[in-house]
């Protein structure tokens, strides 16, 4: 009897287990998922995330909307390369410095943070450091989000092949897309969404700082917390703010019915040179710019309250303040 | 015209033609209603301080009222309009509240110009410089009956305060060897309209077992040694101390009724 040769099998390099390639499958995904969502939110208001890139240092002399859209660029390409478990060597090398990126802008800050070096909110001085996320929560957030995954992507990498081409097409395709809608988003009535500040809201959920230190609207300006308010936050460094301050002047003046006030971060003894050069006839507050940043995408923008709750908001001053300013 | 200006000359012309009220005197436009005591400035005549100068302000009528015996009369500063005039004292009344109207038939006879610089407005009444500017800050330890004293604003709205009597009457029962040590910044807004309510329940706690400490800081303050000392981040900050060590401190959303954040924490504290 004889024994029929069987046909070679074709010699190959042994490839990933099947439990490797889902865990790293998992962790890319999970990562890729993670980087998506956090260039969404920040694609909303691009104006600023650029703030916050040129105030990091890491702008690389571009101006904010540029660096801003950079970003979010390679961002989205790399969160979508990693959804469409496009772990190559390099995507990987690539995602891997952009979560050290992270870590060591984060960790700059909570060791600043650890010092007192770290930057508080300027306002009237009033305030410390008011955030919602202290730079040390910030570090370990980011470590817990972005570490695991990227460390679990790098197990059971895929061979070549199967249609990497148009995977990679789509992911440059879905960073070209979320490019343009940050470009397009400050035109976008996309305010209510993009910030905290939208009708129902509650004077006294417009918080900023924790613990001890943390502040809320209605404890920095009580009056707002009942009755008919117009309210309308500015920066009062701005050119235009004199004119807004002569037609907030004019409806005050006119009866002003609901009361107009404005919340501005002002830096001490700003409030006193206004009391002399804008002389405001409506109620000007002072409150910090950590609780008023989230508010805005673009100032001035103004809120209608009724006994505290926000029930409409607009891109700009209050239309019922139309008319021609006094003076 | 504008409507102030027209407020202004109707007010004038009312006034040239005589009292409209008859004997009774009534408010004058609803503008130049409710003047507020303000301690956030003072009164410099001749480049020397005034500090007995009582100063009023009034948002809405965008003016100050100053009455000081420097002046032959009280002088109402128009600060929209640059103006500054002078009115008969007569014409001044006070209401319970401790804010003032000018009556409906004063005279407001004008006294020059007013002259913007920077934080301070200037003018000359009577043939006298004067400027009106921001308080020095108040720096150091401070007692509670010093800053009342000094900051007709802090009176006032100490004044206008109801502690929760409750709240006063489990402090003066519980507190013993208590210490309230309180950082605040007479250029923090927060704290002229907040550091009062603490004032008025020192002042309601007298005979309790509380002593209550001041202490006035700089902007900013984020090297002062005392600040640091206290690991103070903002103003104002209340640090409670029971028997040398501390219990808690009342959080930012507890200034605007602090003796119930004072009993809460030193309820906490056992």
């Amino acid at each position: 009897m004889s024994v029929e040769a069987l046909p070679a099998a074709p010699v190959s390099a042994p490839g990933p287990s099947r439990a490797a390639a889902i865990v790293g499958r998992t962790g890319g995904l999970f990562l890729g998922l993670v980087l998506l969502v956090a260039a969404a939110l920040k694609a909303l208001d691009p104006a600023t995330f650029g703030e916050e890139i040129v105030a990091q240092g890491v702008a690389f002399g571009l101006p904010p909307m540029a660096a801003a859209l950079a970003a979010l660029a390679v961002e989205t390409a790399i969160g979508a390369a990693l959804v469409l478990d496009l772990r190559s060597r390099a995507l990987l090398g690539c995602a891997t410095a952009l979560v050290a990126f992270f870590l060591y802008l984060t960790g700059k800050m909570a060791w600043l943070a650890a010092r007192g070096l770290a930057d508080a909110s300027a306002a009237c001085g009033c305030f410390g450091a008011l955030v919602e996320r202290t730079p040390g929560q910030a570090l370990v957030q980011d470590l817990i989000l972005l570490v695991p995954g990227l460390a679990l992507a790098w197990l059971g990498r895929p061979g070549a092949g199967g249609r990497r081409g148009r995977r990679w097409a789509s992911a440059v395709g879905l960073a070209l897309v979320v490019v343009g809608f940050a470009a397009a988003a400050p035109r976008l009535p996309l305010d209510d969404l993009a910030t905290r500040l939208g009708p129902g809201v509650t004077v006294d959920g417009l918080c900023a700082g924790q613990g001890a230190d943390r502040v809320c609207l209605d404890t920095l300006v009580p009056s707002l917390a009942r009755g008919e308010h117009l309210v309308v936050i500015a920066d009062a460094a701005a050119p235009g703010f004199a004119e807004l301050a002569a037609r907030l002047n004019a409806h005050v003046r006119a009866g002003g019915d609901p009361p107009a006030t404005v919340l501005a971060d002002l830096a001490p003894g700003e409030r006193q040179a206004l009391y002399w050069q804008i002389a405001p006839a409506f109620d000007l507050h002072e409150v910090p710019r950590a609780l008023l940043r989230p508010l805005y995408r673009e100032l001035p923008r103004g809120f209608h309250l009724v006994d505290g709750v926000v029930t409409e908001t607009w891109s700009g001053p209050p239309p019922a303040l139309a008319g021609e300013p006094e003076r | 015209m504008t409507m102030r200006r027209i407020a202004w000359t109707a007010w004038l012309t009312i006034s040239m033609l005589g009292p409209a009220g008859g004997d009774a005197a009534q408010p004058a436009d609803a503008l130049f209603r409710g003047f507020e005591p303000t301690g956030e400035w003072q009164l410099v005549v001749q480049g020397r301080e005034v500090p007995r100068a009582r100063i009023y302000d009034s948002t809405r009528a965008q003016a100050l009222l100053l009455i000081t015996s420097e002046f032959a009369s009280p002088v109402l500063i128009d600060r929209a309009g640059r103006t500054v005039a002078t009115l008969d004292l007569m014409k001044v009344a006070e209401r319970a509240d401790g804010t003032v109207d000018l009556l409906a038939d004063a005279v407001l006879e004008p006294a020059g110009a007013l002259e913007v610089a920077q934080t301070e407005g200037r003018f000359r009444v009577g043939g006298k410089a004067a400027a009106v500017r921001p308080l020095p800050w108040k720096l150091g330890p401070q007692s509670g009956a010093d800053l009342l004293a000094a900051d007709a604003g802090y009176r006032w709205r100490a004044g206008r305060f109801s502690p929760d009597a409750e709240a006063l009457g489990a402090l003066r029962d519980g507190a013993r060897d208590v210490r309230v040590l309180t950082f605040f910044g007479t250029w923090c807004p927060h704290c002229r309209q907040h550091l009062p309510l603490l004032l008025d329940v020192e002042r309601e706690l007298a005979d309790a077992g509380i002593r209550f400490d001041y202490y006035g800081l700089p902007s900013p303050f984020s090297g002062e040694p005392e600040a640091r000392k206290w690991g103070v981040t903002g103003v104002p900050t209340a640090v409670v101390l029971v028997g040398g060590r501390e219990v808690g401190r009342i959080p930012s959303s507890g200034w605007s009724r602090p003796e119930l954040a004072l009993r809460d924490i030193l309820r906490g504290a056992g």
